[in-house]
């Protein structure tokens, strides 16, 4: 076999064994215990964090009032 | 080598194996005053896929929602917290006379991550702030609907390497079978293409037949539904004995674009020859056919000639007669 054929094939499978394992291992993925919170989706907010091993509640954690506007000019909120 | 092939489905089965995972189905009502937690379900840690959680609200038509969701750990330590702003609404639409309904919600959450260690967990899910249109509280339960699962994998990164692996394979398909020892393309402007060329030898000789008729211009189509044209191939070897005479009647493609019409024909043809050795190749075509005052005249008639090739897969070839066989 041609040396660029062989270039062509160890690419295609080296392209199938690589996306097929990091789909099933998923090695980014967010353990419990790891430092920070997991991926977030849309809406979602994570109400504290993972310091040192352990889940670290937010202090506010039942309200945000970040997206809350109010009245009069921005800067008087 | 066709092999390659195969590596598509890999991802693919891959992707199958995982949807045939059973589920633990989860069940949530849950109402302003009083938290719901969810059966207790195991979440696994190990390597064959990851832990998926997913929950859909149904919320009532135009409201919106602040959901508490805490995953808690089999002695009810909360191991995990989040809030989810979901919205559901729904409407009507009018534009230029035309109506109808719509729909958007961002309802639905879902959680990937995996345990320190295999164990039992649940699902505490608190309402807050169920809002209406107008921003009143409304008093209704939410019921929440939920999926576990333990072996989910990546289905967009396997689709993902599914395209490009097919991709990668298709250029080394392109790459071993695209060789050819040598290719010519005549094109002429009438119905009979001859050409004599040097052929033969291992592999196949691959013969690709184009031809193109147009309306004179101003003319209008006029064609029965199947037009059949005649055509003819044959080969002559050096001492100019007839080696193939193929004919056959074919079906011509119509077009139509933006007014203009025409006629075309494709035809591949793979034969053998192992004598190399100078061959004499003649196509023919209809130069004009349809109706007898305007007639469809031929555009070009091209002849692409490919010696040497190797197919990936098995082609129909046209028989020579041997020689001195009579005709």
């Amino acid at each position: 076999m041609p040396r660029e054929q062989a270039v062509i094939l160890l690419l295609a499978v080296s392209a199938v064994g690589v996306g097929t394992t990091a789909a099933i291992l998923q090695p980014a993925l967010f353990r419990l215990g790891q430092e920070g919170t997991p991926a977030s989706f849309s809406g979602v907010r994570y109400g504290g964090s993972y310091r040192a091993g352990r889940w670290v509640a937010a202090p506010d954690r039942s309200r945000n009032w970040s997206g809350f506007q109010g009245r009069g000019p921005g800067t008087a909120k | 080598m066709r092999w390659p092939l195969l590596g598509l489905l890999l991802p693919l089965a891959v992707l199958a194996l995982s949807a045939l995972e059973p589920p633990q189905r989860l069940l949530l009502v849950t109402t302003e005053e009083q938290p719901a937690r969810s059966e207790m379900f195991t979440l696994r840690d190990g390597w064959l896929g990851s832990p998926r959680i997913a929950l859909e609200a149904e919320l009532p038509d135009n409201s919106t929602v602040e959901l508490g969701v805490r995953l808690l750990d089999a002695t009810g330590r909360p191991v995990l917290e989040l809030f989810k702003d979901g919205w559901r609404e729904s409407g009507v639409w009018v534009e230029g006379g035309e109506s109808g309904s719509w729909q958007e919600r961002d309802t639905a959450l879902q959680l990937q991550l995996r345990p320190q260690a295999s164990g039992r967990f649940q699902l505490e899910v608190t309402l807050d702030e169920l809002l209406g249109v107008s921003g009143l509280p409304l008093q209704a339960p939410v019921t929440l609907r939920g999926t576990v699962r333990n072996h989910s994998v990546d289905a967009g990164l396997l689709l993902f390497t599914a395209v490009v692996s097919q991709a990668i394979v298709l250029c080394l398909l392109a790459a071993v079978y695209g060789a050819a020892r040598s290719r010519r393309l005549l094109r002429v402007e009438e119905g009979v293409a001859a050409v004599r060329l040097p052929l033969g030898g291992p592999g196949l000789l691959k013969l690709v037949v184009r031809a193109r008729w147009e309306l004179p211009d101003g003319a209008t189509p006029e064609l029965p539904p199947l037009a059949l044209a005649p055509f003819s191939l044959s080969l002559s070897d050096a001492t100019g004995e007839r080696r193939l005479d193929h004919q056959a009647t074919l079906a011509v493609v119509k077009h139509a674009n933006d007014g203009d019409h025409w006629l075309t024909l494709t035809q591949t043809h793979h034969l053998r020859l192992p004598v190399p050795g100078s061959y004499r190749l003649r196509v023919t075509v209809p130069e004009a056919f349809g109706p007898q005052d305007d007639p469809w005249e031929i555009e070009w008639l091209q002849l692409s000639v490919e010696d040497g090739v190797k197919t990936a897969f098995r082609v129909p070839l046209l028989p020579l007669r041997p020689r001195g066989a009579p005709a």
